[in-house]
């Protein structure tokens, strides 16, 4: 009976179930995940399934800063900010190359349009989106060819077509959104949201402040706080910043003060230690505005 | 039995070997499972409760465990700082045999802060771990073939720069 106790003590012990493990990767900070998916294929399909990138992401909020670029070819670099600054050393703390999620040969024009709580949004030609988590390994593609036929003139392109996008989290509704601007012709100016959890469209042409003649520099948009963020300027003289809350699916406007620096250039918007920041360039004066 | 408060009545559990544990209904209520046994029942319970699952080292630790923060969370300010310091050497003394075995404890007798504390316990030993360590430590079978493993490894090269030796 001893011999044979010992016998079952050991094959207990020696395999935890699967609901602990998962358990167990959650609190697995996210730079060494990506090694643990060559454990086994059960360890693939854990990590890489887009829930559990989410789910880890809930545990470990304070993740590290990181910048992603993606030179020529088909990996992508991670540099960690932190690591860079900070007194250690030690390169491969400090940059990661990736391997960019695509089967086939990568396109010639890869852009990075937003990031959001760990997951990156690329665009790649001819039309279709990627959402990414470059850490779990797990991405989704995403094609907005409804606005290409809806829109007037063939050759609708991420970023370049849109007057103004971007990529945002919406907690209300535990939901990513995929936002864009854009007009046709001289006529009606659209908004649509591309909800990833319903992997639908939501038309929100109404929820524009009307017209959107408005410049903005970067098209792209900054999400912070639940709302994406755009520097506009609706005349010669003044700077705005549009709004767009996701959760209430509104827009508002914030005009920037009067007493802003002189400059020959424009002004660019970036996210600054939780905070939105102007800045110019050929000019040696920052101001932050919030 | 009136006259007995609640927190003094005993339960006795029975583990795999047969060892009895007489243990304060006050820890028992942490111990998740126990307990729900105990409100299951339509009596008292006054014979011993088996536990089929859990052997004689695991539940000894476990009582340990919660009678040390038991009397850490009743006690004075300081309890923080003794706490922290007596969850590491807790860890500690373990060794990975050891730890699993008193994760699948903590689980089937669903102990939460002690399971949290475990949890993080491995998360914190396979953070930088080759892969065949993984492996062993839970016993897991490598089920890739050798030029799919390659392959992956490959891919994800960065992955394994700075990674601990066995």
């Amino acid at each position: 009976m001893g011999e044979k106790m010992k016998q079952e003590q050991k094959s207990i012990h020696d395999i935890l179930p699967v609901e602990l493990i998962h358990i167990i990767l959650l609190r697995v900070p996210a730079k060494h995940l990506a090694s643990l998916r060559c454990v086994s294929k059960l360890w693939y399909s854990l990590i890489s399934d887009p829930h559990f990138a989410e789910l880890h992401f809930h545990h470990s909020p304070a993740s590290s800063n990181a910048l992603i670029f993606i030179p020529k070819g088909s990996v992508a670099c991670l540099v960690y900010l932190d690591a860079l600054f900070s007194d250690d050393n030690d390169a491969s703390s400090q940059v990661k190359e990736v391997c960019l999620p695509l089967k086939k040969e990568p396109p010639s024009h890869l852009a990075v349009l937003g990031s959001c709580r760990g997951f990156v949004l690329l665009h790649g030609h001819p039309e279709f989106l990627v959402l990414w988590n470059p850490l779990t390994g797990s991405s989704r593609r995403i094609s907005y060819s409804d606005i290409d036929s809806r829109s007037e003139y063939n050759g609708f392109r991420l970023p370049y077509s849109p007057q103004l996008y971007g990529f945002g989290y919406d907690a209300s509704r535990d939901d990513y959104l995929v936002v864009v601007a854009w007009s046709q012709w001289e006529r009606q100016d659209h908004f649509d949201c591309l909800s990833l959890r319903t992997n639908s469209w939501i038309y929100l042409d109404t929820a524009l402040p009307k017209p959107l003649r408005v410049f903005a520099h970067q098209p792209c948009g900054l999400f912070l706080n639940g709302a994406i963020h755009w520097l506009v300027f609706p005349d010669k003289a003044s700077v705005a910043i549009f709004i767009f809350d996701l959760k209430e699916r509104a827009f508002s406007t914030i005009y920037a003060p009067e007493q802003l620096p002189c400059s020959y250039s424009y002004p660019n918007l970036a996210l600054l230690g939780g905070c939105l920041a102007l800045y110019y360039h050929n000019d040696d004066s920052y101001s932050t505005d919030i | 039995m009136s006259g007995i408060s609640d927190t003094e009545r005993m339960i006795t559990l029975k583990t795999v070997e047969g060892t009895l544990f007489d243990v304060k209904s006050s820890i028992a209520k942490d111990l998740k499972t126990v307990q729900a046994f105990i409100d299951d029942s339509d009596d008292d319970v006054t014979s011993p409760i088996p536990l089929p699952n859990v052997f004689t080292r695991e539940l000894s630790r476990i009582l340990d465990y919660l009678n040390n923060h038991h009397r850490f969370r009743s006690g004075i300010e300081k309890a923080d700082e003794e706490m922290a310091r007596y969850d590491a050497e807790f860890a500690k003394s373990m060794s990975h045999e050891e730890l699993k075995a008193l994760i699948l404890a903590a689980n089937y007798l669903n102990v939460k802060d002690l399971l949290e504390f475990l949890n993080q316990t491995v998360a914190d030993v396979i953070q930088n771990k080759s892969v065949e360590f993984v492996r062993n430590f839970f016993g897991i079978e490598n089920d890739y073939t050798p030029e799919e493993e390659e392959k992956l490894r490959n891919e994800n090269e960065w992955a394994f720069n700075g990674v601990e030796q066995d």
